[in-house]
């Protein structure tokens, strides 16, 4: 039996076409670990170390970040809360959807100094509609270990995380930093320090490419600290998108907005122009309570400054929930219902 | 034993055979083996048949039984004997089998038709795997490669349209800007950059392709072959092949013009000017490329001297240099590009690179082919030819010459790492190796060829070598291509940021500036680079350098800036961000991560910051809204229209810029 006769020629030119064919078709489909410049990503290994040695949640993956510059100026107001027990349960912002029928846009939870930052509940605070708003509490370090870099690893893995989570996140370092008491306050600590420490952070967040946080400086109204002056504790314009004032109606002292806010509105314009949002807000249970609400929708309403506020729907030292009492809950449901009042924050 | 009865059907799918089948069907029955399987075992074992007598004999089956049938069946064939397990085989002689008979001279010396065709189909193969090699290399625009296309698109429009020269390209370019600049934005006009890009593959091909043409006509086609292998993996090829700068085009040119040199050497006195027009488009197109010239020149020599003496050798090879620079002369005092060339090639600022770490970045990226063209230098003076072949010592240069040609073509692989080191700056050292080794090739094909010897009987050190190039070069290639950012997702962000009309401040600018431009958003005109800044301010003062951008940010002049935050930043970008962080006329508006083959970074995209709106009137009479900063009027006018004096005036065009010099 005779074998087909092929010639060499012929032989040559198959062989120059499977190679042909065998080398582009490997070259035309490279892996994700081939080199970073022949269309691969590298080997880098998720954990990959990030500058400075922090480990990142995962390595930098090239993406467009969240723009968050619409958010820092929305055309209507954030219609914020906190409860108890978020963020690791969502289901009281439910519940306060039913109760007030219009669900808040803005969820503020706390996060202790030293503590890792849970991704897992900040994506399901967005998912769930609400812009994350975490107030940072340094409890467990001063503000002068922080301002010296003592805390920069954590300050970067926590930075990394938000930045890899790639969602808008409000940070509100350091809370009501010029009352007496908290740590970090005037007791315990002083302007110079909480200014270094507030730069630090923000500068190292800067550093690792994490530019998806809104930056609220968060004051206590001046009427109970009237001698203490808050520009020394301003960290300055570069550093601050919001400015987050903190003031209750109570039984005594101011109960109108002009007279709760007004003054501490007054000597922060003295210093910046940014933004405000009130970011902690309640009244006590009294019978002046609706009017309280009603009075605090319309100052917010009328200040084209004013962002928006935050109930602190807690029971605690009293009842400052918004359904305390059945006039309270009627109020603040018909002030809520205002078209201009909450918005979805994927598109404000 | 099967303890059903036998049935004369064979059931469906069994492996049942019909008797007179099964016998013709058994080698060890069969009475002729067939010719394409040679019985093993032809005559019967005696011992088999006695055995199965026996058995018949002892149980005699009923008549319905078939006992044959059955032993068939059950009688394992006898095994194949083992083959000798030793190392001696003996050769199985096949009928009709014979040797052709052996010609007197196997390797001739004189040209043929199949060696020209295997050579040229072998050197095919090469092309296309330098092809794919190049190919598979991805990532955006390099800064040079942005800058080169846009200033193409800005010269054709002031060629051909009238447009004013703002750029100034020609003043800091390394190449004029009107040849390959030009060219390109030609061919990005169809193709965009891969065009472009694939424009750099075609002339890295070709100029391998010539390569191999004249190192088969100073050798012959192993030689070539070899030259062009080692060519083809060299970083530098690779990396070349694959970028839209004057480098590809200029690395063809010089091929061109040493190709024709070889080929008109022995030819007609006048033919070496041939050369002269291509030599100096070289130089046009990459001033650097004058680094090659005499080597250029001394091929001439050489290759003249082989055929007409000294002095016919020098004629051709003053008319072809003389030729040469009187068009290099007239093309400068035509275009007055000396004090680019000067700033830019010549009297080059100088930098601060160690030695040591340009001594072995060189022998990283071009060290192997040099080794190896030094081996065939020594080889090749000491002996012509291999002696594969009857009469190869006739005709055959001299040892002088030989070892002049040698240490001229591998010698000239070191002048630009020399020239380099002199200037102390390592700026495309990774591309300007590539430009010598074209020349070092044709020796280190010598030297690959030599050490294969005589007939092939060594090709484990050149297969070796072509291996460890090939590896070297891929990796290389690689790191080299990956080593700055993609501005894919950069790109991607700016063009929802930068409207028309707005100045931005950038570093990089020259990647979003070809980008946006394609995509109508911007031009070049708009952006300013960290290089260079003449700032008016307020006060009527001019101010440059790291103060004049200072004042700029603090005035808000640009409506974006773009910066490259990674390790080794320069002294304006760190300046511009600290102003910018602590100043609060901008904003962070996004940061783009990024990973290189030499570490991460991140581009962060600042835009001036939106004024919050006025406070509720009742609010204002508590609380009046500060002053309006006077530094906030400027800022308002989103184009480069002047506003009402005091204005400030930014001047960016680049005038004296070291440090932004493209090679």
């Amino acid at each position: 039996m005779s074998r087909p006769q092929i010639s060499r020629r012929s032989a040559l030119l198959g062989a120059l076409g499977a190679l042909a064919f065998g080398s582009t078709t490997a070259a035309c489909a490279p892996s994700a670990t081939a080199p970073i410049g022949a269309g691969g990503n590298g080997a880098a290994p998720a954990g990959a170390a990030a500058p400075g040695g922090a480990a990142s949640a995962s390595p930098a993956a090239p993406r467009v970040p969240y723009d968050i510059t619409s958010m820092l100026m929305p055309k209507k107001k954030f219609l914020g809360a906190t409860f108890d027990g978020v963020p690791q349960s969502l289901a009281p912002v439910d519940a306060f959807r039913t109760t007030v029928g219009k669900a808040p846009n803005l969820l503020v939870y706390y996060l202790g100094w030293g503590d890792e930052f849970q991704t897992d509940q900040t994506q399901a605070v967005w998912q769930h509609g609400m812009l994350p708003y975490i107030a940072w509490e340094p409890f467990k370090k001063t503000l002068a270990e922080i301002g010296a870099g003592g805390e920069d690893d954590y300050i970067r893995r926590t930075a990394l995380a938000i930045r890899d989570l790639n969602v808008p996140v409000a940070i509100s370092f350091g809370h009501e930093m010029n009352g007496g008491w908290y740590p970090w306050g005037t007791k315990d600590s002083n302007a110079a320090d909480f200014v270094t420490a507030w730069r630090r952070i923000h500068d190292r967040f800067q550093d690792v490419g994490c530019s998806n946080v809104i930056w609220v400086w968060s004051p206590n109204v001046i009427n109970p600290v009237p001698t203490v002056r808050l520009k020394p504790y301003y960290p300055g314009d570069g550093y601050v998108d919001w400015l987050g004032v903190i003031g209750y109606y109570a039984k005594t002292g101011p109960h109108t907005f002009g007279t709760l806010f007004g003054p501490t509105l007054k000597e922060i314009r003295a210093f910046s122009t940014k933004p405000v949002v009130l970011a902690e807000t309640a009244s006590e249970p009294t019978p002046r309570k609706p009017a309280d609400i009603a009075d605090l929708f319309a100052g917010v309403l009328a200040d084209p400054a004013v962002l928006g506020f935050v109930w602190f729907n807690l029971r605690k030292e009293t009842d400052w929930r918004v359904d305390s009492g059945p006039d309270a809950l009627a109020a603040f449901r018909s002030a809520a219902a205002d078209p201009r009042i909450g918005f979805d924050v994927e598109h404000p | 034993m099967d303890s059903r009865p036998p049935t004369t059907e064979p059931a469906p799918g069994s492996w049942f055979v019909p008797k007179q089948k099964q016998q013709a069907a058994d080698p060890a029955e069969s009475a002729e083996p067939t010719a394409a399987e040679p019985d093993p075992d032809p005559a019967p074992s005696p011992v088999r048949a006695a055995v199965r007598a026996a058995v018949r004999d002892v149980v005699e089956p009923p008549a319905e039984y078939e006992n044959e049938q059955t032993m068939q069946l059950r009688a394992l064939p006898e095994p194949v004997a083992e083959p000798d397990p030793g190392y001696a085989f003996a050769e199985p002689v096949r009928p009709g089998w014979t040797l052709p008979p052996v010609a007197d001279v196997a390797w001739s010396a004189r040209a043929s038709r199949r060696r020209t065709w295997i050579s040229r189909g072998v050197l095919l193969a090469l092309l296309i795997v330098q092809s794919v090699l190049t190919l598979r290399l991805r990532n955006s625009a390099f800064e040079d490669e942005a800058l080169y296309l846009y200033a193409g698109h800005a010269e054709i429009a002031q060629l051909f349209h009238g447009a004013p020269d703002y750029g100034g390209f020609a003043g800091y370019f390394s190449g004029a800007p009107t040849l390959y600049p030009v060219l390109a934005a030609a061919v990005d006009s169809l193709w965009g950059l891969t065009g472009v890009r694939a424009m750099s593959l075609l002339f890295m091909l070709v100029a391998n392709g010539l390569l191999y043409s004249f190192t088969r006509r100073l050798f012959n086609e192993r030689a070539g072959l070899c030259a062009a292998v080692l060519f083809a993996f060299a970083q530098s090829t690779l990396f070349l092949g694959n970028l839209a700068t004057y480098d590809a085009l200029a690395v063809l040119l010089l091929a061109a013009a040493t190709w024709i040199v070889v080929r008109v050497g022995h030819g007609h006195w006048a033919l070496p000017l041939l050369a002269a027009p291509v030599a100096a488009l070289a130089v046009g197109v990459k001033y650097a490329a004058a680094l090659y010239l005499p080597t250029i020149a001394l091929l001439l020599l050489l290759v003249a001297y082989q055929r007409h003496g000294v002095l016919r050798a020098l004629l051709r090879t003053a008319l072809f240099t003389l030729g040469t620079g009187g068009l290099l002369g007239a093309g400068l005092y035509a275009s007055g590009y000396m004090t680019a060339i000067s700033g830019t090639t010549t009297a080059r600022a100088h930098g601060d690179t160690p030695t040591l770490a340009m001594i072995e970045d060189s022998t990283r990226w071009g060290g192997l082919l040099f080794a190896v063209a030094c081996v065939g230098t020594v080889l090749y003076a000491r002996r012509a030819r291999l002696s594969e072949m009857p009469g190869w010592r006739q005709a055959v240069p001299g040892a002088r010459w030989r070892l002049a040609l040698g240490v001229l073509l591998s010698a000239t692989a070191l002048l630009a790492p020399l020239y380099q080191i002199h200037l102390s700056t390592s700026t495309s050292l990774h591309k300007h190796v590539g430009f010598g080794l074209l020349f070092a090739a044709p020796m280190a094909g010598v030297g690959m060829a030599r050490m294969m010897g005589a007939h092939f009987k060594f090709p484990q050190l050149a297969i070796a070598i072509s291996v460890i190039a090939l590896t070297m070069g891929m990796s290389q290639s690689a790191k080299n291509f990956g080593i700055w950012p993609d501005t894919t997702y950069l790109i991607q962000d700016l063009s929802n940021k930068v409207q028309p009309g707005q100045r931005w401040l950038g570093e990089p600018h020259e990647g979003p500036v070809y980008y946006l431009t394609d995509l109508h958003r911007t031009e070049y005109q708009y952006w300013t680079s960290v290089f260079y800044i003449d700032y008016t301010g307020r006060k009527g003062q001019h101010l440059s350098g790291v103060a004049g951008y200072r004042a700029a940010i603090q005035d808000g002049w640009f409506d974006g800036v773009v910066l490259d935050v990674a390790d080794g930043m320069g002294d304006v970008p760190r300046a511009v961000r600290d102003e910018m962080r602590t100043g609060g006329k901008y904003r962070l508006s996004s940061a783009l991560p990024y990973r290189t083959s030499a570490g991460t970074g991140h581009f962060e995209v600042w835009l001036r910051s939106t004024p919050a709106p006025a406070p509720a009137p009742a609010q204002a009479a508590a609380a009046p809204a500060p002053a309006p900063d006077p530094a906030q009027a400027p800022m308002a006018t989103p184009t480069p229209t002047p506003t009402p004096a005091p204005t400030p005036k930014a001047t960016t065009t680049r005038k004296a810029a070291p440090a932004a010099t493209r090679r």
